[in-house]
């Protein structure tokens, strides 16, 4: 009787067990990183069935690379979110440096009719104060996108320290709760490690006690044995320079390069910063650079009205950042040197316009890349090598959301919970709930027959 | 295959919105009417659309100069042809001198006539562009070419070098001509027309002339009419012929204008007709996916369960 008792019992308590545990996944269905449970049990002889364990459906190895395809991608996004901003800045022809550089030659090829005249050398007064300008407020928005990239490092940087704290807690608790699985926690700690690798490289191993071992970037360990390594953003000397990241991993601080910081936004950042914009940056300088020394020489060759010779028409305040610091140095119009000789008299002839055809060839002499471009297609082929770049990072980066998308389904068919699926479930287990209820029944009335017998 | 929950949502969420971003870029093409919205939509076209402004706006700049140029040389040739004109008057003059039976008195009117045509020619050497550049005087624009000194004599106060600007890619041309080409030497005294006129109408002036005198003085003016009429004659020549190059320049060169937008508009322009189909197509691609999505979303077996 007892034994009859004891099944129903089992049997009821196993369907309630099954019915919770449907509903946790169905409550938990829009839950990130929820891996759905299910109970399994083995018979019992004699006492019905018993759990074994509510396993959580998940696989490591799917999780693995889970982790390495959102790295990889949130790598490229970065990098291609940061580049979009210099394709739109040069995107306007009307803000761009061309159009700039056209007026100031028109403005000399105006002059050449009457080198003289006030209102021709105002002109071209004006639109060399209009071409310096447009040159440094280019120079100005890239500063501005570096800076960008400089928060936006250190906010990524503070989520990987918070993720840090997480871990080695979540590490804690897991380990402290011994044979109970912590299936919430488990699944807690893998979508922190799945946030943690948006912003960098994310290796782990399992340590001697169990607990999980957290490398990232190139190796650089962030929680090992209980213990965190947070890493801090310095920054730099230089004005408006480049922040660095530092690590202190027991022998004081240490600045970590962008080899050591691989992978995610951290590693699409650092990538962008250093090597694509400092390129950008570093063509555009030499565009300024030339176009300033190469004016200035020729500029000097000539003569003003009074008979003097040409002093430098454009001013680089800073060679470290000349499209940043150039500007005219011309403060007059009597300061143009638009003749390319002295007449008897000791001052110009009015209609001397050789040093401004002069000028005016500079336009086609090839001066950079390696004496291949002038100054305006060395300009044309920045645009159209950022164009390309971002074009390539558009696809990339597409391309590794679509990668990660794919591993990231084939870890959902394993741990994703399906309402209809679940909804089938609870029905059995209902219905396993009602037969062990009829069952518990039935061994009532047994036993209330055999109370019976003797009436 | 197991389609869980999520990602039947992250899936049909994600489709919905690539194709709602695919259906703004094209919106943003049309109200800009730009197909490059950005360089890298196509960098090759960017790279080349920007190399055809820079020549368009060359080609503009040499237009411009065109126009200079052929006023100034339209002046040139309306002053040059009254100096011929003028010449051919003098010329009469010295006819009339020549005459045997012509009198003292009647000279001095001759000479008197001399000098007022030298002024003249002279005031038609020193003609200007209308804006005070003289186009005789060389690059000394603002010099008036011809000038009387305290002796009398008139002296070539321009450049001998010509002021020139371009008219195409290397070709350039003159604005400012040099004005002492247009009154050589015509004797072994170095004596320009202006010289030799002086010296002719004092002479003529001179009452106790002989004939022998005379005779000479009308035979070195008529060897200057000679030399200068055929110095005018051919800068006039001159001048058409560059005219004429002017106008051949500007065929070619509203050519190549007509040819640079033509090939800028098929880079940077949309085509209206293919995109619009384009914007139709995409909004019934959205408007498709968007009830595929609710219609199977709606379905849930929780709905049967009762």
């Amino acid at each position: 009787m007892s034994g009859v008792f004891s099944v129903g019992q089992n049997a009821i308590s196993l369907a309630q067990l099954s019915v919770t545990t449907v509903g946790q996944n169905i409550a938990n269905v829009s839950t990130p990183g929820y891996s759905r449970q299910n109970v399994v049990q083995t018979s019992s002889p004699g006492h019905g069935a018993e759990v074994i364990e509510v396993k959580r459906a998940y696989s490591e190895f799917l999780g693995a690379q889970v982790l390495s395809s959102q790295s990889a991608s949130s790598e490229l996004s970065a990098q291609y979110t940061q580049i979009t901003q210099v394709d739109n800045l040069l995107a306007d022809s009307a803000a761009g440096l061309a159009p700039s550089l056209q007026d100031f030659f028109n403005g000399l090829q105006g002059l050449s009719a009457y080198p003289a005249d006030s209102a021709p050398r105002q002109t071209v007064l004006a639109s060399a104060e209009a071409l310096v300008t447009r040159f440094k407020s280019i120079d100005a928005r890239l500063s501005e996108i570096a800076q960008g990239v400089n928060q936006e490092l250190g906010s990524r940087i503070e989520n990987i320290n918070l993720a840090a704290e997480r871990l080695a807690s979540l590490n804690a608790s897991i380990y402290g709760m011994g044979d109970n699985t912590p299936n919430e926690l488990l699944d807690q700690r893998d979508q922190v490690l799945r946030d943690l690798s948006k912003e960098i490289n994310v290796t782990i191993s399992k340590n001697q006690k169990g607990q999980l071992n957290v490398l990232i970037g190139s190796g650089q360990p962030l929680v090992m044995d209980e213990k965190t390594y947070p890493l801090k953003v310095k920054e730099a000397t230089a004005v408006g320079g480049p922040a660095s990241v530092v690590g202190n991993f027991g022998t004081g601080d240490v600045t970590l390069s962008a080899n050591q910081l691989k992978g995610g936004g951290v590693g699409g950042l650092l990538t962008f910063r250093d090597q694509t914009l400092d390129g950008i940056q570093t063509k555009l300088d030499q565009i300024a650079t030339a176009f300033a020394t190469g004016i200035n020489s020729q500029h000097a060759q000539g003569y003003r009205p009074d008979g003097t010779s040409g002093t430098e028409f454009f001013n680089i305040a800073d060679a470290d950042h000349p499209a940043g610091s150039i500007s005219l140095k011309l403060t007059d119009i009597s300061q143009i040197a638009a003749a390319s000789g002295v007449a008897a008299s000791g001052k110009v002839l009015a209609g001397d316009n050789g040093n401004v055809k002069n000028l005016l060839n500079f336009q086609n002499q090839k001066v950079l890349n390696d004496g291949n471009s002038s100054v305006s297609s060395a300009y044309a082929q920045l645009v159209g090598e950022v164009g390309s770049k971002t074009k390539e990072l558009e696809l990339t980066s597409a391309s590794a959301e679509k990668i990660h998308a794919q591993t990231s389904a084939a870890l959902d068919q394993v741990a994703g919970v399906n309402l209809d699926e679940e909804a089938a479930n609870l029905i059995r287990y209902q219905q396993a709930y009602q037969a062990a209820g009829k069952l518990l029944q039935i061994a009532k009335q047994m036993f209330d027959d055999v109370l019976n017998i003797n009436n | 295959m197991r389609i869980t929950t999520t990602a039947f949502f992250n899936s049909g969420g994600s489709r919905l919105s690539e194709l709602q971003s695919n259906l703004d870029k094209l919106g943003q093409q049309v109200s800009s009417g730009r197909k490059l919205l950005t360089p890298s939509q196509d960098p090759s076209a960017t790279v080349r659309a920007l190399e055809l402004s820079q020549s368009a706006s060359v080609n503009a700049q040499h237009e411009n100069n065109r126009q200079t140029v052929r006023s100034t040389l339209g002046t040139m040739d309306s002053a040059l042809s009254g100096m011929l004109d003028t010449l051919a008057s003098m010329q009469e003059q010295a006819v009339a001198a020549g005459n045997g039976t012509v009198s003292s008195t009647e000279l001095s009117y001759i000479a008197q006539s001399l000098d007022q045509h030298k002024s003249q020619l002279m005031s038609l050497a020193n003609s200007n562009d209308g804006a005070g550049h003289f186009i005789f005087s060389g690059q000394s624009a603002t010099i008036t070419p011809f000038q009387v000194g305290t002796d009398g004599a008139v002296s070539y106060m321009g450049s001998t070098t010509e002021q020139s600007i371009a008219v195409d890619a290397s070709r350039d041309m003159a604005i400012g001509k040099n004005g002492a080409a247009l009154f050589p030497s015509t004797n072994d005294q170095s004596q320009n027309l202006f010289a030799v006129v002086d010296q002719v109408v004092a002479k003529l002036k001179d009452p106790k002339l002989t004939s022998q005198d005379k005779q000479t003085q009308l035979q070195a003016l008529s060897q200057a009419f000679t030399t200068t009429r055929n110095a005018l004659s051919g800068q006039q020549t001159k001048v058409g012929m560059e005219l004429s190059e002017l106008e051949h320049l500007d065929t070619v060169g509203s050519a190549r204008a007509l040819e640079n937008a033509e090939t800028l508009a098929s880079l940077q322009d949309l085509d209206y007709n293919e995109a619009l189909s384009d914007l139709a197509r995409q909004q019934l691609v959205l408007q498709a996916s968007q009830k595929a999505f609710s219609q199977i979303s709606n379905l849930s077996l929780f709905d049967y369960i009762n």
